[in-house]
């Protein structure tokens, strides 16, 4: 069984009194532990999709299926649920919660799965010494370059051992060589813990480092 | 703690002046709201304790002739064997002044048994003693400064006699607490008035009309269950005597010392509750737009708090945090403020009321009362932006972008272009700007309405004392006739009086129908030649009976209906002719001719213009009968006075409630600011000066201000018509005044504690740091 299994799913939106089909029919496979990236045009349902596999928005018809459960028939509570056990996000624009220390904004995504909180500290010491930047774990957003609020980003994403992680366009505001440090942690992370990437970019220098490249173009994939 | 909670206590700290401003102003409504319950708990207990531990009389009788001692006593002493009256007082109470320096100052002699008596009426000493020999004396608390301290000599002139007595004791009795407040022809006056406990025997040695007075006495106090029985045994008694002896009959809780601190306790109770509610739901809007923006602009962190798998309930929560800061500050240190408050007004109570010993009961329920309002009033105003919150998905949090849709008008609106963008960032969000007038606005009403209020009191008594045409009032010592009372009796120059009015006025008791009330009855036949009434409904007509509006409502009755007046002499049966806006809230004026008798106890004098009203003053003195000479001018200034010192507390509310305007402003403005980081620092980044900076946000706060005072000046009339409804119903009657002094006042304080704010966002657009802004906003 595979761990993301999409089946006929449609998407849609109405804007401005107007309906929009963003994904049709889309059918998608992906196992355990592969990172795949996604590729596209600005509004061929990129983030859509993403969103739809993070249970941040449920399909119009078709199904999702994660790790064995359908979560596209799940109440918002369950799906709630869903994404607090099984998935870790990575935002564009990094999102840290600017009054939190990098630490802390990691321990934030933890508190959602233990109370435990010695273990919640030393678990996210331990990823942000894997990102690099056991250092910096007091410091703030603020006090942190781009690059470095990205990896706490990823820390916080991976920290809870997830098995699927999203990201939405993860170098998009980097340069090239923090891109390159960036998606190579990421890489190592992956192989390192077995988990799952899906990776949403404009970025063609991305698709050297994923194992399986998809097209998504009017709403429709190439290469699932 | 939690991360979440931690995230949001920094949120707090990071918005601590907003934080505590609003907290202030949420601290001021329930310290507002604490006194208005404590200082009403204070003053009830006060009272209670003073009258239990002073065993202050009833009853209080003041005849206005004497009566055989000896009699009397037999008839107190039957009295008190079958259980009418459990104890009483006999007392010859003589009116006259006291000398101190050349000046001269009224004085009530009281002449006791024994002054030390502890059964009745007791005389709380505060230095010497209370035993008393003869040609000595003991005196109230509140003259020392007047030189009636224990080891000196009260020279007083009683009479047309001198009597000098030696100070063995100062005290406080409970009877002459108010010492400001004894009633002097119907108005009340303050302070300066000696208060002189004498032997009985002293007084009696006295000559009245070439005789000494003897065994007389002309005042009774007495302690009953049912003071209304022991009238009925004493009314025959009285009526019984030659002349016509008219009695003013006080009940204990008609007394000023009990009505006084009664009054204070309802305008604390009730007034001091519904000015913190105003204050409340100030603060309550405030939060509302703090919280909604804040809401608004956290929209994405709440998106990534979802993408974790954080429920909304948690989110909520977490906000709440916000919710419960606010609360506890505001409940801790409204607790703290409640209780200062309360002791900074009773102290300024004491100065101006004499020397009253304030009770503090332990009660909590006003502070925790206030807590709870304070936390409810600050969850409600959360209730909206968290509701919104609720209804967010995961995707529409993620996606949310602050609506960056402004409204601009195409319209010319200056040359500078720092002055468009002021003119047209006061109305780029336009529900934002006109909930923020509105905001401002209340406060400025709220701030406004206590202006409104004190000046509408004054302005009322301003104009009810313009209605009265007299020179001088003058009260004697016993009954006269009126038909004796002629330039030449009084000891004034032939032809000095245009008119002289005779009067007979006492405290007595109105009946209609089951309703009964305290009443100053003021009986006169010309009285229209002395002054002018303010009539509410009906005829000014003195065939029938003029009643003032408070009592009128007391009673039950309208123009048309039948009143009964109590007096010795029996019962009189008039009907409404008018009910009046009156200065004196129990006043009834009816013709002397409809009262038993046609003696007068005192007149108002009209005088020609040949005398001056002080040098006609210094020739009543001379005339023995006479105990009090009220000068007209005197005793409107005397008024405004004692109006304006009583008010001044809601004048500094006025000032005090114009910096809580302040605070909104600057509340709502910061918000603004914060929102604007970019274009300051877009501003700062072309090279725009701090000053040209200041120009456009000035602008801007200054068609805010307009806005605030638009909706403020009829706030703050509202506002006060519901205090001054309150008012009416608890302490004394007065219609809200349009004046201009308090539309001007409130206008201009309410633009400058606008304006005032503006200082914030200026401040902030100055300190922008210009690098971070852009790196930060423009990398996410």
């Amino acid at each position: 069984m595979s761990l993301v299994e999409l089946d006929g799913v449609d998407k849609g939106y109405f804007s401005s009194g107007e309906a929009t089909e963003v994904l049709k029919g889309l059918d998608l496979r992906a196992e355990k532990g592969e990172m795949l990236v996604i590729m596209g045009p600005s509004g061929s349902g990129k983030t859509t999709l993403l969103n739809l596999l993070g249970g941040i928005d449920v399909p119009d018809g078709g199904r999702v299926l994660i790790d064995g459960e359908e979560i596209s028939s799940y109440s918002a509570s369950r799906l709630n649920d869903f994404r607090r056990r099984k998935v870790g996000f990575i935002f564009q624009f990094y999102n840290l919660i600017p009054t939190l220390n990098a630490k802390e904004n990691v321990e934030l995504s933890l508190e959602t799965v233990s109370r435990d909180r010695a273990a919640n500290s030393a678990r996210a010491e331990k990823y942000l010494e894997l990102v690099g930047l056991k250092d910096k774990m007091r410091n703030f957003p603020q006090e942190l370059s781009g690059g470095e609020q990205q990896r706490v980003a990823i820390a916080r994403a991976l920290a809870k051992e997830p098995v699927l992680v999203l990201a939405d366009e993860p170098t998009g505001n980097l340069d090239g060589r923090r891109e390159d440090s960036v998606m190579r942690m990421m890489k190592e992370l992956q192989e390192g813990l077995g988990m799952t990437f899906f990776i949403v970019t404009h970025n063609h220098n991305l698709k050297k480092y994923s194992d399986r490249v998809l097209e998504l173009d009017d709403g429709r994939l190439s290469g699932a | 703690m939690r991360a979440l909670t931690l995230s949001v206590v920094r949120k707090n700290r990071q918005m601590k002046w907003r934080v505590i401003g609003i907290s202030l102003l949420m601290a001021w409504a329930v310290g507002m709201f604490a006194m208005g319950l404590y200082g009403a708990e204070v003053f009830d207990a006060s009272v209670e304790d003073r009258i239990e531990s002073t065993a202050f009389p009833d009853a209080f009788v003041s005849l206005d002739g004497t009566v055989d001692q000896a009699e009397m006593t037999a008839l107190m002493e039957g009295m008190k064997e079958n259980g009418t009256v459990s104890e009483y007082q006999l007392r010859l109470v003589l009116q006259g002044h006291y000398w101190h320096e050349g000046i001269r100052h009224p004085a009530y002699i009281v002449g006791l048994e024994d002054p030390a008596d502890r059964s009745i009426n007791r005389i709380v000493l505060s230095e010497g003693t209370l035993d008393v020999l003869a040609g000595e004396c003991v005196v109230q608390a509140g003259m020392e400064e007047e030189g009636l301290v224990p080891g000196s000599e009260a020279n007083l002139s009683v009479l047309g006699q001198t009597l000098k007595l030696d100070v063995v004791g100062k005290g406080s009795s409970t009877e002459f607490l108010m010492t400001g407040t004894v009633s002097m022809g119907g108005y009340t006056l303050p302070g300066g008035i000696a208060i002189v406990f004498a032997p009985l025997s002293d007084l009696q040695a006295l000559e009245l009309g070439g005789a000494p007075i003897g065994q007389q006495v002309n005042s009774i106090a007495f302690l009953a269950d049912d003071p209304g029985a022991a009238l009925d045994g004493l009314y025959p008694f009285l009526a019984a005597q030659p002349g016509d002896l008219s009695a003013d009959v006080v009940m204990q809780e008609g007394h000023p010392s009990v009505s006084f601190l009664r009054a204070g306790a309802d305008e604390f109770r009730y007034i001091m509750p519904v000015m913190s509610v105003l204050f409340l739901t100030v603060g309550a809007v405030a939060i509302l737009m703090v919280f909604q923006r804040m809401v608004q602009n956290d929209a994405r962190f709440i998106g990534v708090l979802m993408s974790m798998g954080y429920t909304n309930r948690e989110i909520t929560r977490g906000y709440l945090g916000f919710g419960i800061v606010i609360g506890s500050i505001a409940a801790a240190l409204g607790a703290l403020l409640g209780l200062l408050i309360t002791i900074g007004i009773l102290d300024i109570f004491t100065q101006f009321f004499g020397d009253i010993e304030f009770v503090l009961p332990v009660v909590l329920y006003p502070f925790v009362l206030g807590a709870v309002i304070a936390y409810t009033f600050v969850l409600l105003a959360m209730v909206i932006p968290l509701s919104r919150l609720r209804r967010l998905t995961p995707r529409e949090a993620l996606e949310h972008h602050k609506d960056s849709r402004i409204f601009v008008t195409s319209r010319r609106l200056g040359r500078s272009k720092l002055s468009v963008m002021g003119l047209r960032n006061a109305f780029r969000v336009p529900k934002q700007t006109v909930a923020t007038m509105v905001a401002i606005g209340l406060a400025i009403g709220v701030s406004g309405s206590w202006l409104v209020l004190a000046d509408s009191s004054i302005t009322y008594i301003g104009d009810q004392m313009a209605g009265d045409d007299w020179d001088l009032e003058v009260n004697f010592q016993a009954a006269m006739d009126p038909a004796a009372l002629n330039e030449s009796f009084l000891g004034l120059p032939q032809g000095s009086l245009n008119d002289i009015v005779p009067f007979r006025s006492f405290a007595g008791a109105a009946v209609a129908g089951e309703r009964q009330a305290s009443a100053f009855i003021t009986a006169a036949d010309d009285l229209d030649k002395a002054r002018s009434f303010s009539v509410d409904s009906g005829e000014a007509d003195l065939s029938g009976a003029m009643v003032a509006l408070p009592l009128a409502k007391d009673l039950g009755i309208g123009v048309g209906d039948d009143i009964t007046l109590l007096t010795v002499q029996g019962e009189v049966h008039l009907q409404v002719t008018a009910l009046l806006q009156d200065i004196m809230e129990t006043a009834v004026y009816t013709g002397l001719s409809n009262l038993p008798g046609s003696s007068v106890n005192g007149a108002f004098l009209i005088l020609s213009g040949s005398l001056s009203a002080e040098d006609a003053r210094g020739l009543l003195y001379d005339n023995p009968s006479i105990t009090t000479i009220v000068l007209m001018g005197e005793s409107l200034q005397a008024l405004e006075d004692m109006i304006f010192e009583a008010m001044e507390l809601y004048y500094a509310f006025f000032f005090l409630n114009g910096i809580i305007a302040f605070i909104v402003a600057a509340a709502t403005v910061t918000i603004i600011a914060a929102e604007r980081e970019m274009e300051y620092a877009t501003m700062r980044s072309l090279g725009i000066s701090k000053g040209g900076m200041a120009r456009p946000i000035a602008m801007e706060m200054g068609v805010l201000a307009l806005g605030a005072v638009a909706v403020g000046l009829p706030a703050a009339f509202v506002f006060a018509d519901l205090l001054i409804r309150i008012y009416q119903e608890v302490v004394m009657y007065f219609p809200v005044a349009y004046t201009m002094f308090a539309i001007v006042f409130t206008i201009v304080l309410g633009l400058f504690f606008t304006m005032a704010a503006a200082i914030v966002p200026i401040r902030h657009a100055g300190k922008v740091d210009v690098e971070r802004v852009i790196r930060e906003r423009t990398s996410g």
